[in-house]
């Protein structure tokens, strides 16, 4: 499904920059002191990413179903 | 501190290649002020790779380096081979300053010399971290992390210029 960054939840996954799959596990706002941007982090047990974004992109999320 | 204490926070006590993977002699930066930088090509705040460079060679005869550090962590911004790193420095900011191998800052992989880096606040307080390429570490030529400067502060603001300058050897 596609979202605005801005709708984008912890636990989603994400396409990183590098093409594989990023789980979010925090959001950080306004990076760099912009409050336009966002970004997204996998801060996990195998790996540490930070990916930008602005808060109006589109962003292709995969999201588990409740139940 | 404790001289234990001090040992075992030294930021050059670690194993740190070269970008072309040779040894990187980290004991000749003793005794130097060193400006530690993780670096990535393809990151907006590229242009900043002048300044540092500029600093270099404003400061170096009087034992003074920049350490460059590659890094991935920070939307895939240095993807590239050593060989593509070294050849987008040089050619296109004209760099002579050392630069590591491609580490991670951040996270459970963390290089141990930013184990020990992290550990500084910036001039706000806040210590942990890296907020995004181009942050920058101090190091006086005792081995101490004198500062922490943000990736937005340039290279050749004030604020670095008069911290270099109080720690020169």
């Amino acid at each position: 499904m596609t979202v605005q960054a801005k709708d984008v939840q912890l636990g989603d996954r994400l396409l990183g920059p590098s093409g594989d799959e990023i789980t979010v596990t925090r959001i950080d706002n306004a990076l760099l002191g912009r409050a336009d941007l966002i970004a997204f982090v996998e801060d996990s047990a195998v790996r540490w990413v930070k990916v930008p974004s602005t808060l109006d992109a589109e962003v292709q999320v995969i999201r588990d179903l409740p139940g | 501190m404790s001289s234990d204490a001090a040992t075992h926070s030294d930021p050059f006590d670690v194993e740190l290649a070269a970008l072309d993977g040779s040894p990187l002699d980290l004991e000749a930066l003793r005794g130097h002020t060193v400006l530690v930088v993780n670096v990535a090509s393809r990151c907006g705040l590229t242009p900043q790779y002048s300044a540092l460079e500029e600093l270099h060679e404003r400061y170096s005869s009087a034992g003074f380096s920049v350490l460059g550090v590659p890094c991935n962590q920070f939307g895939g911004q240095e993807p590239g081979t050593p060989a593509e790193i070294g050849v987008f420095c040089s050619a296109t900011y004209g760099t002579t300053f050392p630069m590591t191998e491609k580490v991670d800052v951040n996270g459970p992989r963390r290089h141990p010399l930013y184990q020990r880096l992290t550990a500084t606040p910036d001039a706000d307080g806040r210590a942990g971290e890296v907020e995004w390429n181009f942050e920058k570490f101090l190091i006086s030529p005792g081995g101490e992390i004198v500062a922490r400067f943000r990736p937005l502060v340039e290279p050749t603001s004030p604020e670095v210029v008069a911290a270099i300058e109080r720690t020169l050897p």
